[in-house]
């Protein structure tokens, strides 16, 4: 037993020293951001019932979920995530305003072992609930610009896809086929697209178009020739708000658009967005439109969020350091 | 310069070929000796590991892309990559393998199944709606059967002499396997132009 003196679980995430000292700095400058911007912090609870996450998430890998049973004999976990408690506290108040939160916290969800992953994730974000797109894209596309230069981070990439891009693709494509193809489209398969288009003799121009998809992750030109090219009115709109977005927003030249983006969650309806760092392997801040997601409690509200995890941008800003500490040596 | 990472053995020979098709200067990958690392032209970054590896160094960002095996990336737990080409080389396929009396077998107990793929093996018998032992062994599978501690196994089979050899036989082909071309996401965003040029020129030479 001497072995738990001195380890920590593998399920575990510490931070220390100087990451502290950062983490914090970064809270204080974002918490100073979102409280001028009016959003009031919350603070979620750390258990919820299984239930309240599987009626929302419906192909929840429960086996992410750190559960016990409660004195009442019902599964609790681990807060799996804010967005969904949020929902839930939205709805309890029975009001149907503008509401502005925040959060800062851990979620924790479980990782396989061994694979230098934790299980802990330092969650900061805001849920804004009740204003509709373009408007609500715009609040919070602005927040989250003003945001990045908190970071110190060169070469961040804001990313921007459509989930009524997506959709009216699975419309084309035929609904019957979606999951096949979403696997497909996720991946950015481009064999298994071409694959895909013969197997079901995909009209030629659609087929082509769908196999072109991977390739079709870049600045705003791909997003300007991809609206040309195609004749689909119901994708070319959705095409048309992204750029507008793009134009409003004043976003540079190194920003992207995914036109292979596929939602990784069912209740995602419009702009679906991600920041990225080349000096970390996932993204550090991801957002979207989730028009859906109140559904799951009866009532028909939009809403639009983000999350900065906290412990990617850390790494990413430790590993600038790394770099810059070895270039003064030489 | 773009970092892959490229499954030894098998897939490293195939690999090295299509790379020689396609243009590169391929004399630095035949003649490494026993280093783990190679660079060409000062475009490829190529580093030689175990597949499973090769998976973990490119959801760790490590390489921008790595070459592996369907077998591998259907058994890991990590899928949070992007699949870019079929390179269609190391084809072989999953099969359930055991002596012909296999379908015959009554037996007062659970079938028992060695593998190295206990994840595959657990879904393909899950979708034949039947409940089986899995024994995960790390070396020659086929083991299994020949001494008698398992009824079958569920393998890799390319051509399938090992099987012949010790009596055994393909009972049931699960799925094909293939060499695959996959690349970590953010690296994708950062480095698009050059991994989709080496895709457009695997995908040429492949036509041809």
């Amino acid at each position: 037993m001497e072995l738990y003196k001195f380890a920590i679980p593998e399920e575990s995430n510490e931070v220390i020293v100087e990451n502290v000292y950062k983490l914090r700095k970064y809270e204080e400058m974002l918490r100073n951001l979102f409280y001028q911007e009016n959003y009031i912090e919350t603070l979620m609870p750390t258990f919820e019932y299984v239930e309240l996450y599987k009626s929302v998430y419906k192909n929840l890998d429960e086996s992410t979920l750190f559960k016990f049973v409660d004195k009442e004999g019902k599964d609790i976990a681990l807060r799996w995530d804010f967005t969904v408690p949020l929902a839930r506290y939205y709805i309890s108040q029975k009001k149907e305003d503008i509401a502005r939160y925040c959060y800062f916290g851990k979620v924790y969800r479980k990782e396989k072992e061994h694979r230098g992953k934790n299980s802990e994730i330092y969650q900061i974000g805001i849920e804004l609930i009740g204003k509709k797109a373009i408007e609500g894209d715009v609040e919070c596309i602005s927040i989250l610009k003003k945001s990045l230069s908190t970071f110190e981070l060169k070469d961040l990439k804001i990313e921007l896809g459509s989930a009524s891009f997506y959709n009216r693709l699975c419309e084309l494509v035929g609904i019957d086929k979606k999951d096949e193809f979403s696997n497909l489209l996720t991946q950015k398969n481009i064999s298994g697209l071409k694959k895909f288009c013969d197997k079901y003799n995909i009209e030629e121009n659609l087929s082509t178009f769908i196999v072109s998809l991977p390739r079709l992750n870049g600045n705003i030109d791909v997003l300007k020739q991809t609206i040309n090219n195609i004749n689909d009115k119901e994708l070319q709109n959705s095409l048309i708000e992204l750029k507008d977005l793009y134009e409003t927003m004043n976003m540079k030249e190194q920003d992207l658009f995914d036109l292979a983006c596929v939602p990784n969650m069912e209740y995602y309806t419009g702009i679906i967005f991600k920041v990225y760092s080349k000096y970390v392997e996932k993204p550090i801040i991801s957002g979207g439109r989730y028009d859906k997601l109140y559904e799951n409690f009866g009532k028909k509200i939009p809403a639009i969020g983000m999350a900065y995890y906290m412990d990617n941008i850390l790494k990413a800003v430790t590993k600038v350091g790394e770099i810059n500490a070895k270039n003064s040596l030489n | 310069m773009l970092k892959i990472a490229l499954t030894k053995g098998r897939i490293e020979k195939a690999m090295t070929e299509t790379l020689n098709q396609i243009g590169y200067d391929i004399k630095p990958l035949i003649n490494k000796d026993r280093e783990l690392q190679v660079n060409i032209d000062d475009k490829l970054q190529i580093i030689f590991a175990k597949s499973n590896d090769v998976i973990i160094f490119v959801e760790h960002g490590i390489v921008d892309i790595g070459i592996v095996g369907s077998d591998t990336l259907l058994e890991n737990s990590f899928k949070d990559y992007y699949e870019l080409l079929d390179l269609e080389i190391g084809k072989c396929s999953f099969a359930v393998c055991s002596y012909p009396t296999y379908n015959n077998l009554k037996l007062n107990r659970r079938k028992r199944i060695a593998t190295k793929y206990p994840n595959i093996t657990k879904r393909y018998f899950e979708s034949k709606d039947e409940d089986v032992e899995i024994i995960k062994l790390e070396g020659s599978v086929e083991l299994g059967p020949v001494v008698g501690l398992t009824d079958a196994i569920v393998d890799i089979v390319e051509t399938g002499s090992t099987l012949k050899a010790n009596g055994l036989e393909i009972i049931e082909k699960i799925i094909e396997v293939s060499t695959k071309l996959i690349c970590n996401k953010t690296m994708f965003k950062y480095k698009k132009e050059e991994i989709l040029n080496l895709v457009d020129l695997i995908e040429k030479s492949k036509s041809k």
